[in-house]
Parts: C-alpha cells; sequence; structure tokens
C-alpha cells in the first residue's frame, strides 16, 4: 500500500471506529435557482425543460434531494483528499411530493449500517427529505464508502 | 385499471450523454481519466423516467440503483429502461427494469423502477 493510502485507511478507520448505528443529523436545505442550474449543468439535464409543475413553477430536479452520507457522517477537510468523499455503490429513493426551488426542506439522515467489505469501509444512511407543508417528500437509503482508500485484495481486509 | 398490460415489454432509453463533472478523489485512485460522480447516473436516469411518466413521477416515482462500474469522464452514457410488469397492488403502478451503459454496451448501473403510468 502507497503511503497516502495507509495514512487515509488509518483515518478512515479511527473514524468508522466512532460512528454509531442508530446516530443521525438534521438540517435544513434551500435549493435556489442557481443550486439547481449548476447542477443541471453539471449532469447534462436540461432544465427547468420537464422540471415544471402545473402552475408553471420550477421544480428541484429529483436527483439533487438526497442526504449526503459522506457531508453528513464522513471525514472533511483537513484531512487527506483520499479519507474525503467517496462513493455511491447503492441507492434507494421514493418521491412522494415535488419540491419546487426556494422552498425549505428538512433532511434527517440516520446510520442505519456500518461495515468493512472488499476492503472498503461502508457506512448506511436512511433518510426523509420533509417539504414545506411538514409532509415527507422523499425518503431513501444510501450506501457510500468513506474515502477513497481501501485495503488492496491481499490484504485480510481487503478481501 | 390502466392499459398497463399492454405495456409490458415497452422500451426507453436516453443518450449517448457525455458525463464532463469530476468526484473529487477518483483522480488519486484510478490510472487514467477521473471518475464521473455516480450521481451522474441518477440524473440521467431519472431525466428518462421524468421525460415518460412526468408529473407522475416527482409524486410517486421509486428508483433503486447499484452502481457497477466508473463512468470516466469524457465517456458517453446510455440509459435505458423496459417495463416488466405491473404493481400487484396497483395496476396503474408499472415496474420497470433501468440501467445505463457505456458506448461499449458495458453495464455500469442497473437498477429498479415503478410509477404510475401517464396516459
Amino acid at each position: 500500500m502507497s503511503d497516502a493510502n495507509s495514512e487515509a485507511l488509518t483515518l478512515i478507520e479511527a473514524h468508522f471506529n466512532t460512528l454509531e448505528i442508530g446516530s443521525s443529523l438534521e438540517f435544513d436545505s434551500v435549493f435556489s435557482a442557481s443550486d439547481v442550474k449548476e447542477y443541471a449543468i453539471e449532469n447534462n439535464v436540461n432544465w427547468p425543460g420537464q422540471y415544471v409543475d402545473q402552475n408553471g413553477q420550477s421544480l428541484v430536479i429529483p436527483g439533487m434531494i438526497f442526504f449526503r452520507p459522506a457531508v453528513g457522517f464522513g471525514l472533511g477537510e483537513p484531512n487527506p483528499p483520499l479519507t474525503r468523499a467517496g462513493f455511491f455503490t447503492r441507492t434507494s429513493r421514493a418521491f412522494s411530493q415535488p419540491i419546487r426551488v426556494n422552498e425549505a426542506i428538512h433532511f434527517r439522515g440516520q446510520i442505519s449500517d456500518k461495515y468493512l467489505r472488499r476492503g472498503y469501509y461502508y457506512i448506511v444512511v436512511d433518510w426523509t427529505a420533509t417539504g414545506p407543508d411538514g409532509a415527507i417528500a422523499v425518503t431513501g437509503r444510501e450506501w457510500h464508502t468513506l474515502g477513497w482508500a481501501r485495503y488492496p485484495k491481499t490484504h485480510p481486509k481487503g478481501v | 385499471m390502466s392499459d398497463a398490460v399492454n405495456l409490458i415489454g415497452l422500451e426507453i432509453s436516453r443518450g449517448p450523454i457525455q458525463g464532463n463533472s469530476v468526484v473529487g478523489g477518483s483522480d488519486l485512485v484510478t490510472n487514467s481519466r477521473p471518475a464521473v460522480p455516480n450521481v451522474f447516473h441518477f440524473a440521467q436516469m431519472t431525466e428518462l423516467l421524468v421525460g415518460q411518466f412526468r408529473q407522475n413521477w416527482f409524486a410517486g416515482g421509486r428508483l433503486s440503483v447499484r452502481y457497477l462500474k466508473p463512468l470516466q469522464q469524457g465517456e458517453e452514457l446510455v440509459v435505458k429502461a423496459k417495463i416488466i410488469s405491473y404493481d400487484e397492488d396497483n395496476a396503474d403502478r408499472v415496474n420497470l427494469s433501468i440501467w445505463c451503459e457505456n458506448i461499449n454496451s458495458e453495464v455500469l448501473a442497473t437498477g429498479d423502477a415503478s410509477c404510475i403510468w401517464t396516459t
């Protein structure tokens, strides 16, 4: 393993050990028109295009509305790059009502599982996004790695 | 009940769409081009599904995806979906198999979706 990978794994493992299944995080969020435009450009989506309600109001693109596991429960700055972000391996989401641009959303995420698999440290987060009327707008479950560092396949923890 | 029975086997697709965004840190673990975030796959799947189901997607769409292989920056993605059944409890809801391929027809992500059919 490279020194950078080994250093990152040490930090990730220490962080992983502090994470408790059942721990949760809540916060409010608003997606502005510029937020949605930025996402649309990055992801090659035509917006507002088909993301408009019956009254002509622009809707937040559904793929934007999710709890970010790495932001909520992962390592951030000033840790080394290999410890930060990571990637989704699985996603499951259900949409119940549209969210309009500039509407307040309340997110709640909870760690429902954590494990080491094929060399990566994972967290599983169940979440809800509640709309301004107090009703659930979106629910989801995200499977996400903690960072990019991994044990090699030859390592006992890499299997 | 809708005419969902007649929809079984209907295929829809979108793309190819080029992935240009980069997930932070991916360049450190790949020997070639960095990876496009899996958020991109989800966005393209949603674009396809909203195009098909319109307003019904926002109020009842469901999508589950497993990400199998990264799309590399600059590569193109194609999203395909096929209606495979209608819901046992609500015959107006159709179930789809959905997946993403690169231009070499390698499957990058696969999943299931469902929504009330839009007539």
